[in-house]
């Protein structure tokens, strides 16, 4: 599969997934008007792969770098991380980065408060350094 | 700036950043950009800053969605708002004003009546709550964030939000609501 990369803007992150190289990293800031228009084809691109990740049982990398997510933004990272899940729990060994600046509450409290129900991930908090 | 955010900056001589006019997603983006570098440059500690930047852009989206005419059936149409944050010796707030329908207003205002009666516990649960349900929304849902940007606001707060309405007799369909959150 190609990878898919997106250049971040100042509402939206950079994507680049590399399925190659099976890591995929989400960075920036997050704060679109029309949240379901950036992500929804981001999320559809990934759910093939992933399927196919759970098939052959690979391993996959996943970091989230964010400086920024706003309030309408936080439904589609709790999409993803669902779908990263589910991946896992199907077979593939999914391990996400979530990576912040250890001052920055709002955002380490968001990353523990979606990954916290994940059973099948195995994920940490990271401080950027 | 015209007269409302005139009126409102007044109030204080020491009106941080204010936008009065035109919003639309690419001003949520300019003016944003425009507050962090203000907030670096006054040299306020950084979880502070990102607690003013973050109910700025949901008080300026929340104006993107719900200022009159609702977008619900004018999906087009411009929209309006003043937004000013403040400092006093004690504290930051951002203030929000726009004009919004009656039927709207009575939405905002009950939750924001509803934020002001829960406890930071309270608050705290219930985006908790709200954000594990996100995953089993659909996609196509109506729901903006599903309530989550006052809620991001009053989680920012120091204090409840507060709120006040500004009638004209002469309008029966609409009135100005202000949001105030102090941080």
């Amino acid at each position: 599969m190609q990878p898919l990369t997106i250049a971040a803007t100042a509402l939206t992150p950079a994507i680049h997934f590399d399925y190659g190289a099976r890591t995929l990293l989400v960075r920036g800031e997050s704060y679109p008007e029309n949240v379901g228009a950036f992500y929804g084809p981001i999320l559809a691109a990934l759910h093939p792969y992933l399927d196919g990740a759970a098939q052959r049982r690979e391993a996959v990398r996943v970091e989230f770098d964010l400086t920024y997510i706003n309030s309408a933004s936080t439904k589609s990272f709790q999409q993803l991380l669902a779908m990263l899940d589910t991946a896992a729990r199907c077979g593939a060994c999914i391990e996400v980065r979530w990576v912040v600046d250890p001052q920055d509450d709002a955002l380490t409290e968001l990353g523990e408060d979606l990954l916290c129900d994940k059973q099948w991930l195995s994920h940490a908090i990271v401080h950027r350094t | 700036m015209n007269a409302l955010a005139a009126t409102h900056a007044s109030e204080s001589s020491s009106a941080l950043f204010v936008h009065s006019g035109q919003l639309s997603e690419a001003v949520i983006a300019t003016t944003s950009q425009s507050l962090r570098a203000r907030l670096a440059g006054a040299g306020i500690a950084s979880d502070r800053a990102r607690k003013i930047f973050s109910s700025y852009v949901e008080l300026a989206y929340n104006i993107l969605h719900y200022a009159y005419p609702d977008s619900r059936e004018q999906t087009t149409a411009v929209r309006n708002g003043d937004l000013i944050v403040n400092r006093s010796a004690a504290e930051y707030s951002v203030s929000a004003r726009n004009r919004i329908s009656l039927a709207m207003l009575e939405v905002l205002t009950a939750r924001i009546e509803q934020l002001r009666s829960m406890s930071v516990e309270q608050i705290r649960f219930e985006y908790r709550l709200r954000l594990t349900n996100l995953q089993f929304e659909n996609e196509q849902s109506a729901s903006k964030g599903a309530g989550l940007g006052l809620l991001t606001v009053a989680r920012n707060a120091s204090r409840p939000l507060e709120y006040s309405v500004y009638w004209d007799p002469a309008d029966q369909q609409t009135c100005l609501l202000s949001i105030h959150t102090a941080i």
